[in-house]
């Protein structure tokens, strides 16, 4: 009798210790003394009811997962993405008003963290069990200085969408993965389906461009001594923009009137651009993200069954090119007093599950090569091929402080596109977009 | 005709026909902003623009009233936020320069030439080069993004050049006046309220409209301390917002500037002919 | 109680005759009773506003002017990094940058072009008011009063339009004159605010002169008015052409005004502020930032740098207080005299 009732305590103590692990699989700084009476996240753009939803859900979790925190309120405020860089300065001078956990665009945060916004996170996200699987170089933005800021919460890349029907109808039995590949394709696709193009290269188009600059093995620019050095003109950088140049120039696979648009068309205007034409099936491939879905299919829907992507291919294969993972992350504000419970609610945020059913709701990709991989994805024509250029992301220098005057403000790399397209001559070109972008990059302005 | 007479009305012809441009000149951006707010979008963008719209149109107007042209609220807002600031700020201002001045004007203490040196030096002091501080000050303390902030620092800007014109003023109530109501048995507050406050008066009066355009135009303070909290723009703010948004709504903007501006000029035309003669009695004495 | 404290003893000094009679007397000594009792009184009555003063125009200049001479930023201010003494450093790093020199260059040479502008558009006008009939000066001084009483933020805005590359009245008017008047550039959709510095202070320009002309005109009208008409009578006979009656009687006359209003139009041409944030439609083209934008981009433009923009007030100032003392000591001066 007294054998068995001291295996049930045992046997109990060993479960109440399991489980305590168990939960604490976060790590020890869940601090079981004090339940905050609420904590704040900020969020970034506009409150839809699909979100609210999903938040409930995660918050029902975190109170199961987390006991201790079971009287924890959590409120989610809204903060419209062009306030966010004022709210956030107001929070840091005043030293009040400011959330537990912020979502941030991940372009900002290396700038965030760097004044000393967010919380210092590196061991907690090495004790997390997914930290290990978050993409490097998604990780890799959030580390500043050696610190890890924040954690990546989603992310969408682009690829190129094409159409399986007319792949299969051509003879192209797989995508391709080498800019060879690629242009034969579009070659080899015009010729079956003839007035058609057969890859859109709008020159307003940044985000693009990039990934052939990075296929090539090339930068945009490097950080060195923190000074950024423009490499837009070092042999790889070239190669990539003149193979983007060319898709116009000498390939012919697509046409002039995407000279100065975006893949949207004209800036500002909502139609006349490559989007409705790949709609239409006036273009073979198109080149944008996931999200890319709602506006195709608001133009038309006469081919969306026969959708798919493959990432955009490298210079010689076999990986694709690394692409610009926009998206957001998670951050413990610096200043809040419950930074252990805020860590807590950010891992069931940021769960892999959780994570992956909040960005599949938007087109986009949780931040997880272990989500990234599995089965998930794979199944679907139209999501696989994004979902593996999803691993293979590059952000910097478009991270950088002066970033959004180099490309926003001053264009430079869609207006020397532009030019080239026009006939510019190519090095004098190149060359003179390189010095203006070191030098917005590093002073902020030319 | 002699010719002195042919010259003389030469002359006034000129004089006349120059007076007539300076007119025009000064008037004709002012009626275009006004006309502008009467056309419809066709007219404003007409590759044969003209002053006068064709087919004039309140929509520009019930745009800015109605609030969707600025996607912030309605005019109304902005109007009732400026009007509680620069009301509150005439009334925080008045009272305290009036304590003010009176201390200096009647009292002889020991710093009271070193107080005015400072209330000259002071005035020249460029907002721009304070704004740093005051805005960090201020953030500390909660009083961004709300109207009472706004209210002290307008109050206290307003405060030397206040304090600075009612001094002369209340220097100018002779002092026998008192001390006749002094030995008639008036007590302080009688004399204060039975004369010295109704002699005062109209620098009272100056001082206020003063602070109240000074509130009323006010920029850089509330566009620092209002950053993005568009429910308490004053009017300026909320002009500058509104024409920043870009759509480039000349019609509704120049309709929400019109009824910015209308207050000013109603009273302006009121106070016309007291205004130049304090604004040139001012520069002259320096 | 009376507040009619006797406090400047006139020569021979002594108290005024006190009232006659007991009743007198006793209320005379109540005064002086009241005046020792409550010495206090002026300071406490000052008090409220030298608060406000100290609070809002001085304690914020004192800290600027620490600021300058420290590395402050937002991380010093939540703590995650010290607040460190750093001498001179901003102000070494202020004097290397060129957006500096570029911007205090904008500033004074903007000055330099609007001061003489407005002084001599409301010389002109102030002249023309003086010879007009009264119905037609008080017409035209009214219309040239009304732009300079409509707020800035409206003639700023109303400028914008005007000069707007898309719509407005200056490019329409300039595409349709010939090329022999305005030149071979392309008018029509030309953009004078983001292009550059020349062409947004000409529009800057335009509208600040525009602005301030009448207040000029206003107060050499005045002026004009205290010029006895013999002296006019008698230039007159002796046959001096108009020029030479402004040069030799009317400017000699005028000159504290002009002095004063020298001044007045430097200080307010230096420190213009609204209208070029508008115009430049802040943060814009930098290249077009004059010295008070700059304060304000390094202030409040991400990330925020305090020290540096510390610095640059504080050198903004001092070259302002240099200005200003000149108005200061000629103010004096003037005060002495009349």
């Amino acid at each position: 009798m007294n054998l068995s009732r001291a295996a049930v305590a045992i046997g109990a103590a060993v479960a109440v210790a399991g489980a305590a692990a168990g939960c604490g699989s976060s790590s020890s700084s869940s601090n079981a003394s004090a339940a905050p009476a609420k904590l704040v996240v900020w969020r970034m753009g506009a409150s839809v009811p699909s979100q609210v939803t999903w938040m409930n859900g995660v918050v029902a979790q975190f109170h199961k997962q987390f006991p201790q925190f079971k009287t924890t309120k959590v409120v989610v405020d809204w903060i419209p993405w062009g306030n966010r860089v004022t709210d956030w300065t107001n929070a840091l001078t005043s030293g009040k008003g400011g959330p537990d956990i912020t979502e941030l665009g991940n372009t900002d945060t290396p700038g965030i963290a760097s004044q000393g916004a967010l919380a210092g996170i590196s061991s907690q996200v090495k004790a997390w069990s997914s930290g290990s699987s978050i993409i490097p170089g998604n990780l890799a933005n959030d580390t500043v200085g050696g610190t890890t800021f924040a954690v990546p919460w989603f992310g969408g890349v682009r690829g190129v969408w094409y159409r399986k029907d007319q792949f299969a109808k051509a003879g192209i039995t797989a995508p391709p993965t080498t800019w060879a590949q690629l242009v034969a394709d579009a070659k080899l696709l015009m010729k079956k389906y003839p007035g058609t193009f057969g890859l859109g290269a709008p020159s307003d188009y940044t985000n693009a461009i990039v990934s052939f600059i990075w296929g090539a093995g090339g930068q945009v620019a490097v950080q060195q001594g923190g000074q950024w050095k423009a490499e837009l003109n070092s042999p790889a950088s070239e190669a990539g923009i003149k193979f983007y140049a060319d898709l116009f120039l000498t390939q012919h696979v697509s046409p002039s009137k995407y000279i100065g648009q975006t893949e949207l068309g004209a800036p500002g205007a909502t139609s006349g651009g490559s989007d409705e034409d790949f709609a239409k099936g006036t273009l073979d491939m198109y080149v944008d993200g996931p999200w890319a879905k709602a506006s195709l299919t608001a133009v038309s829907t006469k081919y969306a069954s026969q959708w798919a992507s493959f990432p955009i291919p490298s210079q010689n294969g076999p990986n694709p090119a690394p692409a610009f993972a926009g998206g957001s992350d998670l951050g413990v504000w610096a200043k809040s007093p419950n930074q252990a419970a805020a860590w807590d609610l950010v891992t069931v945020m940021d769960s892999p599950a959780n994570a992956t059913t909040f960005a599949n709701a938007q087109g986009f990709f949780p931040e997880f090569t272990t989500a990234l991989s599995g089965g998930g994805y794979s199944s679907s024509p139209l999501l696989s091929g994004f979902a593996k250029a999803a691993g293979f992301t590059q952000i910097s220098p478009l991270n950088s402080k002066n970033w959004a005057t180099a490309d926003a403000t001053d264009a430079i790399i869609p207006t020397m596109m532009k030019a080239l397209m026009q006939g510019a001559p190519f090095a004098a070109t190149v060359n003179k977009a390189n010095t203006e972008l070191q030098n917005v990059l590093n002073t902020g302005h030319e | 005709m002699s010719s002195a007479t042919r010259s003389r009305r030469l002359r006034a012809m000129s004089l006349n026909a120059a007076a007539v441009v300076v007119a025009v000149v000064t008037l004709f951006p002012i009626a275009w902003m006004i006309a502008t707010a009467f056309k419809p979008s066709q007219e404003i963008y007409s590759l044969t623009p003209s002053l006068l719209p064709a087919h004039p149109t309140l929509g520009n107007f019930r745009a800015v009233i109605g609030g969707q042209a600025s996607g912030i609220g309605t005019v109304w807002l902005f109007f009732r936020n400026s009007l509680a600031v620069t009301l509150a700020t005439v009334l925080v201002a008045s009272l305290i320069s009036l304590l003010a001045s009176v201390a200096v004007a009647r009292f002889r203490f020991r710093f009271r030439a070193s107080f005015l040196i400072m209330l000259l030096i002071v005035q020249m002091i460029p907002g721009q080069a304070l704004i740093i501080a005051l805005f960090l000050d201020f953030s500390r303390i909660n009083l961004v993004q709300s109207l009472p902030g706004l209210i002290l620092v307008y109050a206290a800007q307003a405060l030397p050049v206040s304090i600075w014109m009612l001094r002369n003023f209340v220097a100018t109530v002779p002092r026998e006046l008192e001390e006749a109501a002094a030995t008639d048995g008036a007590s302080a507050p009688t004399i204060f309220w039975k004369i010295l406050f109704p002699l005062v008066a109209p620098g009272l009066v100056a001082t206020s409209i003063f602070s109240f355009i000074t509130a009323y135009n006010e920029f850089i303070v509330a566009l620092t301390f209002l950053g993005q909290q568009h429910s308490d723009y004053t009017l300026p703010i909320y002009v500058t917002y509104f024409f920043n948004r870009g759509g480039a709504q000349w019609g509704p903007i120049m309709a929400a500037s019109t009824m910015y501006t209308i207050p000013v000029v109603i009273f302006f035309l009121i106070v016309r002919r007291r205004l130049v003669g304090g604004l040139v009695a001012g520069a002259v004495k320096g | 109680m009376s507040l009619a404290i006797p406090r400047d003893r006139p020569a021979g000094g002594s108290l005024p005759e006190p009232p006659a009679g007991a009743a007198g007397s006793r209320r005379l000594n109540q005064v002086r009773a009241f005046v020792r009792r409550h010495r206090l009184a002026p300071y406490l009555m000052l008090a409220p506003a030298l608060a406000g003063i100290g609070l809002v125009l001085l304690w914020p200049l004192a800290q600027v002017a620490v600021y300058s001479f420290q590395n402050y930023g937002l991380p010093q201010i939540t703590g995650a990094a010290p607040t460190q003494w750093i001498g001179g450093s901003n102000f070494t790093q202020v004097f290397a940058d060129a957006e500096f020199w570029l911007s205090l260059r904008i500033t004074v040479l903007f000055a330099a072009v609007v001061v003489p502008l407005t002084l001599i558009a409301g010389t002109l006008v102030g002249l023309l008011l003086n010879q007009l009939g009264r119905k037609m000066a008080a017409v035209v001084s009214t219309a040239a009063l009304l732009a300079w009483a409509i707020p800035p933020v409206s003639a700023t805005v109303l400028f914008y339009w005007l000069f707007d590359p898309d719509g407005g009245l200056v490019d329409w008017t300039l595409s349709r004159l010939p090329h022999w008047l305005v030149g071979n550039t392309n008018w029509a959709g030309f953009n004078w605010t983001t292009t550059g510095a020349l062409q947004a202070y000409t529009v800057l320009t335009v509208l600040v002169v525009w602005q301030s002309f009448p207040f000029i005109a206003v107060t050499v009208l005045a002026g004009l008015k205290t010029v006895p008409h013999e002296l006019y009578e008698a230039a007159r006979v002796d046959g001096a052409s108009p020029v030479r009656i402004f040069s030799s009687i009317t400017f000699p006359l005028l000159k504290p005004i002009f002095l004063v209003l020298l001044l007045l139009s430097v200080i307010w041409d230096f420190n213009v502020f609204t209208q070029s944030f508008i115009i430049t439609g802040f943060p814009g083209n930098r290249d077009e930032f004059n010295l008070s934008l700059y304060i304000y981009d390094k202030g409040f433009q991400f990330p925020p740098s305090y020290g540096l923009g510390g610095a640059l007030a504080l050198i903004f100032t001092v070259i302002l207080l240099i200005v200003t003392v000149g108005y200061v000591r000629s103010s004096v001066r003037q005060g002495a005299l009349t």
